[in-house]
């Protein structure tokens, strides 16, 4: 079973991988980032695995008040080595970042899928689908932005970004927490009702897929 | 009966920050207005998540919970608006500023004198660990609220109009270090009850608070 998530991610990948010579900068730069979710995801999911087992198997609690923070950590550190060494322009690092946690949604949704096979349906997918890559993608928007600061003032990256990772902990951990619950359906909404203001904010600010600026 | 508390506390929180977007969000506004409104925002997730917790697990586990990190952050937030934005501006660094910049010190040792107590009365454990963790960020963000209480002002009545404010966080703090401490001595619900009603209070007044000594940089 645990090769399966391998092969999973090998063949996500590599089918990715394909788009890469073809595609012109931008599209090229957001399926990279996706890739990089993508293995983000296969890191936290052996990382996981040791967490599990020195809690004794507690699966509420790891992914409850664990989890969230190691994921939002590691699908952190590539948007950071990104604003640092390469470019740390806003319109171009956010929409990196939502690439990034669907990248990071995509093969954790597989995941899932191969553990619950015979229990899993269409409406599975769609809660999924939604559910999760939201969770992901806004997370990892909501870093970006304060990792936009790293060059331009300082004293706001460092604080204000563990701020809002901070926030993405929480906001990550109550996706969960309500998941796992008798109020699943809230759980869904939670993240669907964050994702329309966020693009409309977005939009208004001129930021759109594949890091053109409109401003 | 926490659960009521702690839903007080999500909703208050959540009025606030819902008026902070409004008012701060929808145009372009100050990034120090803006920090302190997702301050109030962070408190509002972390508290969520707390009233969430208790809701479907019953309790909460000692040590560290995510609900924690709502209080790490927005104190975060306020120390980053202050320290970032701020303090460049209202302090140049200059001698005449050093007796200000030592009194302030009061508000953060304060805070460490309080955790050493906790630490020396229930011994070094994990709760002991990330309450210290939990009042650290409290103690850098109350320096500043401090310092721009009671710094004299020589920017043109900039940090005179958000005294107010500073006062109220500074007044955030001390309510969130009573709440730990009702925690740790299981002082008695109605006191939990003030400390709640308090934290309510001061919670709707933040942006309103800022927005009235924001609007004095304008006129």
């Amino acid at each position: 079973m645990d090769n399966l998530t391998y092969i999973v991610f090998i063949a996500m990948t590599v089918s990715l991988a394909l788009i890469l010579p073809l595609a012109e900068k931008k599209l090229r730069r957001l399926v990279i980032f996706m890739i990089v979710g993508i293995f983000s995801c296969l890191f936290v999911s052996e990382l996981n695995n040791i967490l599990l087992d020195s809690f004794h198997n507690d699966v509420f609690y790891v992914t409850t008040t664990i989890t969230p923070v190691t994921e939002e950590i590691v699908k952190m550190l590539p948007i950071l080595y990104f604003a640092i060494v390469i470019n740390d322009d806003r319109h171009i690092l956010i929409p990196n970042a939502f690439a990034l946690g669907v990248g990071f949604a995509l093969l954790e949704n597989m995941v899932i899928l191969i553990q619950n096979i015979e229990t899993v349906t269409i409406l599975w997918a769609f809660v999924r689908g939604f559910g999760s890559g939201l969770v992901h993608g806004i997370c990892t928007v909501m870093v970006g932005w304060g990792i936009s600061y790293i060059k331009k003032r300082r004293k706001f990256f460092f604080c204000g970004t563990f701020a809002l990772l901070s926030a993405a902990i929480i906001y990550h951990a109550i996706y969960n927490l309500l998941v796992q619950s008798e109020y699943q359906y809230v759980g869904i909404l939670l993240p669907i009702l964050t994702y329309i203001p966020i693009v409309y904010l977005l939009r208004k600010k001129g930021i759109k897929p594949g890091g053109v600026s409109e401003t | 009966m926490f659960l009521y508390l702690s839903l007080a506390l999500t909703v208050s929180a959540g009025i606030g920050f819902g008026y902070g977007l409004y008012r701060f969000f929808r145009n372009k506004s100050a990034l120090y207005v803006q920090m302190i409104v997702l301050g109030v925002g962070c408190t509002m997730l972390g508290r969520l998540f707390t009233t969430l917790l208790y809701l479907v697990n019953g309790e909460i586990n000692e040590g560290f919970n995510v609900g924690m990190l709502g209080i790490i952050g927005s104190f975060l937030f306020f120390f980053s608006a202050n320290f970032g934005q701020m303090d460049s501006i209202v302090d140049d660094g200059s001698p005449k500023f050093r007796k200000t910049r030592i009194i302030a010190l009061a508000a953060p040792l304060t805070v460490g004198l309080i955790w050493c107590a906790l630490a020396v009365i229930f011994g070094i454990n994990s709760s002991s660990v990330w309450i210290g963790i939990e009042m650290l960020f409290l103690a850098l963000a109350s320096y500043f609220h401090l310092k721009h209480l009671i710094i004299d002002d020589v920017s043109h009545g900039l940090i005179r109009s958000i005294r107010s404010y500073n006062l109220l966080s500074l007044g955030y703090a001390f309510l969130c270090i009573m709440e730990v401490l009702a925690e740790c001595f299981s002082f008695p619900f109605f006191c939990s009850l003030i400390i709640c009603v308090l934290e309510c209070a001061v919670l709707l007044a933040f942006v309103p608070v800022l927005e009235r000594g924001v609007k004095k940089w304008t006129t």
